[in-house]
């Protein structure tokens, strides 16, 4: 019986220690490549310490969309600014693990001035985005990282960390490039009402709204704010713009925002919802293309930012 | 709880040490440890459904020591009838209420009779085909002086709702398990490291075949409707092997896991899809559910003794119950009806005992016939399970229709439509061949890992054991917990 137990215990070790090792030796490898802000959606593959920035963007596709296809060197050039973006598309990250990739952010010892919060109501009311397993997939392993998100709580939580820990010995980990465009011109010709009916139901898991998920995200939502504000941080929350202008959801999501600019002297509001209606600007009916997003910073972002400056 | 799940991982080192260190003295403690260990392990499904597994253990408890004492011939028929009907009560309650309601319903309607008749939510309480099955063996072979029936409801109770397979299977006989309760266990260490080999070859099958076949399958067959047929052949295949995996998986698991605690169970898997007619497939196949149909069905209704009529109704009703065993659906019963068209030509032609060893014994290939006979098998065993998987018989004949369409003729590229990359498709196939190879190499062993690695040195064993463990690690799916045979 003991040797049996101290096998199976020795067995055990070994196969985590292994486990280990290969993660740490896989992702030096993926870390060694040439990673930034606008080439990879990762957070801790451009994550540097005790760094300040000017501005953080933070939120789903609809943020991460100003630092892909290297708009996030057209950002940083027109508003001059150092800019760092935690938002991940791909329908993989909801507000929680955005709480978390930002508190993992200021405990890496770094700071930033402004964090700009881009509140697609989709984020809020979506019932897939919390549980997704697959929203550190792309981040490499790190012990701090995965201890704090170990005490960090949330929903589908072994899950999302058993895809982490597996897909750093997986040979994809290690096939994981930047990735090489330099810019997102496709256009969009015209709004089609149909695809964008189809869209918004697939976003919100239905034709409704789920008002008890909406609640919960805004009290996440507020978590994250209280966050910025303790480190010193003012927040602008965010509506983006979409071709065919307000989301469902669209006013509860500004009804919140309102009320969180009334109750933090830190927080101010920009819906920007209906502010771009160009299907040139955009390669989809909601996310702008480079030159929307050069647009859009040229014209919102910069005057906004100036007058907050 | 589900055996690849974390609570199960805690769950199993906790009962192990305390059955081991704690109970080891006493076999009734040990005994009583695996009835409260069973107990927690299903009710930390839904406790509420305990109910029905004590009431069958004590409605078949009470009946067998009744048997012992009576010997009037219509007082054991009562006995035995009652054991049936509560049995088989619970069972068609839960399970088959609502098909019969609607069917009825809808007999009535072409008629032009008009009934309104509300289905019950009736929430499906898992295994219990399985635990039902097991109790009515003993009750069966205690009426028929196969077995002498137990004094002790500790034993009886541990019998019935063992955890390892209470949920789905192997359905062990009263008469293989129940007198392993009466002897006392000593821990054998051979015995636990080759319940820990076939543990994790279970877990192979399960997660890396099966869930990762399950994730294609479902996503072919949810969208059927968009697909062309040589996408659709390929969903019939990652089912085919997403069953296999799933369920010889969970068996071999709960094999396994009995041999950690002492106990042998039945083979349930024999390498099924290495068979070279459809009778050689069903005496590999879900072994404990075929052996039990033989003996409390096939057998008592004559079997294959009778004339060619005798032989048709009774091969039809074994496979038309085995359908319908797997679910209250016509489809099911549909699966089972074609089963049953296989076999018959080798039946009534006296060929279904043509091929009774392993395949290629004591060779490293197959011979061409032997090859294409194991491939005509599969082909019908694919086809077959089409109808398993479909929502329903419309859904299959659609499924099989795209089939046979000239669309088989173009690439499967719909799958790159539903957000199924190409290479994780390839990724699939590639753990789908590894599996088969190893399966191959070990198709005359109880399990495919079961001696080939043991004849090798300690330290190659352990660089073996690491290797299949980092596998399942790697390419594992560890989101879809659920094995498909606790639905049934």
């Amino acid at each position: 019986m003991k040797k049996y137990i101290l096998n199976t215990i020795i067995f055990v070790l070994i196969f985590f220690s292994v486990i280990f090792i290969c993660s740490l030796f896989t992702s030096q490898i993926v870390k060694a490549k040439d990673f930034n802000n606008y080439n990879t959606e990762s957070n801790t593959l451009v994550f540097k310490e005790k760094t300040y920035y000017d501005i953080l963007f933070m939120g789903i596709s609809h943020a991460r969309v100003f630092s892909r296809d290297k708009n996030h060197i057209r950002m940083e050039n027109i508003l001059d600014s150092k800019i760092i973006n935690i938002g991940q598309g791909g329908g993989i990250c909801g507000v929680n693990e955005q709480l978390f990739y930002l508190d993992y952010f200021f405990h890496k010892g770094n700071k930033t001035a402004k964090i700009i919060y881009v509140l697609s109501p989709p984020l809020l009311f979506s019932e897939t985005l919390p549980i997704s397993s697959k929203t550190f997939r792309n981040e490499s392993f790190e012990l701090s990282f995965l201890m704090r998100y170990l005490a960090f709580k949330s929903e589908n939580k072994s899950a999302r960390i058993i895809d982490y820990l597996q897909f750093k010995l997986h040979p994809m980990w290690l096939m994981y490039n930047p990735q090489i465009s330099e810019g997102n011109f496709s256009e969009m010709d015209s709004l089609n009402i149909e695809n964008v009916e189809k869209g918004q139901n697939k976003a919100y898991s239905g034709p409704g709204l789920n008002f008890k998920r909406f609640d919960q995200s805004i009290e996440i939502v507020e978590q994250t704010i209280r966050l910025g504000k303790k480190n010193d941080s003012d927040i602008i929350l965010l509506i983006p713009p979409a071709l065919f202008g307000k989301w469902r959801g669209h006013k509860e999501t500004l009804d919140f925002a309102k009320s969180m600019k009334k109750k933090y002297s830190n927080v101010k509001i920009f819906d920007s919802s209906e502010s771009i209606m160009k299907p040139e600007l955009y390669y989809d009916s909601h996310h702008l293309n480079s030159k929307g997003i050069s647009f859009f910073i040229e014209k919102n972002l910069k005057p906004l930012l100036g007058h907050e400056q | 709880m589900f055996f690849n799940s974390i609570d199960f991982a805690i769950f199993l080192p906790i009962v192990f040490i305390l059955y081991w260190f704690v109970a080891q003295k006493n076999l009734k403690i040990q005994n009583a440890l695996i009835v409260l260990s069973s107990y927690v392990f299903y009710g930390w499904w839904d406790w509420r459904f305990l109910s029905l597994i004590i009431f069958s253990t004590l409605v078949d408890y009470t009946i067998g020591k009744k048997l012992r004492s009576i010997e009037h011939k219509l007082k054991r028929n009562l006995l035995l009838w009652s054991s049936i009907f509560v049995n088989l009560g619970f069972l068609g309650f839960f399970k088959y209420y609502n098909f019969f309601l609607e069917n009825f319903v809808d007999a009535f309607s072409l008629f032009g009779l008009q009934i309104n008749a509300n289905s019950l939510n009736i929430i499906l309480p898992v295994g219990i085909s399985f635990y039902t099955f097991q109790t009515l063996s003993y009750t069966i072979d205690v009426y028929r002086k196969k077995l002498e029936p137990t004094k002790d409801f500790i034993a009886f109770s541990a019998f019935v709702c063992f955890f390892p397979q209470l949920v789905a299977g192997p359905i062990e006989r009263a008469t293989n398990l129940l007198p392993q309760f009466y002897k006392k266990r000593t821990f054998e260490y051979h015995k636990a490291v080759n319940g820990m080999h076939q543990i994790l070859w279970g877990l192979f099958k399960k997660v890396v075949i099966a869930d990762n076949c399950a994730e294609f399958a479902n996503q072919i067959f949810n969208n059927s409707a968009d697909m062309n047929g040589s996408t659709l052949v390929l969903g019939a295949i990652f089912f085919t092997f997403q069953i296999y995996g799933d369920f010889s998986g969970y068996s071999d698991i709960a094999i396994g896991t009995s041999r950690l605690f002492g106990f042998d169970l039945k083979q349930n898997f024999a390498t099924p899809y290495f068979s070279r007619d459809i009778a050689e497939f069903w005496r590999r196949w879900h072994i404990s559910l075929s052996t039990w149909f033989r003996d409390y069905l096939y057998i008592p209704l004559g079997g294959s003794r009778g004339g060619t009529w005798m032989k048709v109704r009774n091969t039809f009703a074994i496979f038309l119950v085995s359908g319908f065993w797997h679910g209250a659906n016509w489809n099911f019963i549909i699966w089972g009806a074609l089963n049953a068209i296989y076999f018959l030509p080798l039946l009534l032609t006296n060929n279904n005992r043509n091929n009774i060893g392993v395949v290629a014994e004591g060779k490293i290939l197959p011979s061409f016939r032997e090859f294409i006979a194991m491939l005509k098998t599969f082909i019908l065993t694919v086809f077959a399970w089409i109808f398993f998987r479909a929502e329903n018989i419309s859904h299959a004949f659609s499924y099989i229709s795209e089939i046979f369409s000239m669309s088989i003729f173009k690439l499967p590229l719909d799958l790159e439509r539903i957000v199924i990359s190409k290479n994780r498709v390839l990724e699939t196939f590639f753990c789908i061949l590894i599996f088969l190879i190893i399966e191959w190499i070990g198709r005359e062993n109880k399990y495919a890992i079961e001696r080939n690695i043991s004849r090798h040195k300690k330290i190659i064993r352990f660089v073996i054991y690491l290797i299949i463990s980092l596998f399942v690690y790697v390419f594992g799916n560890f989101n879809n917990t659920e094995f498909i045979y606790f639905a049934f």
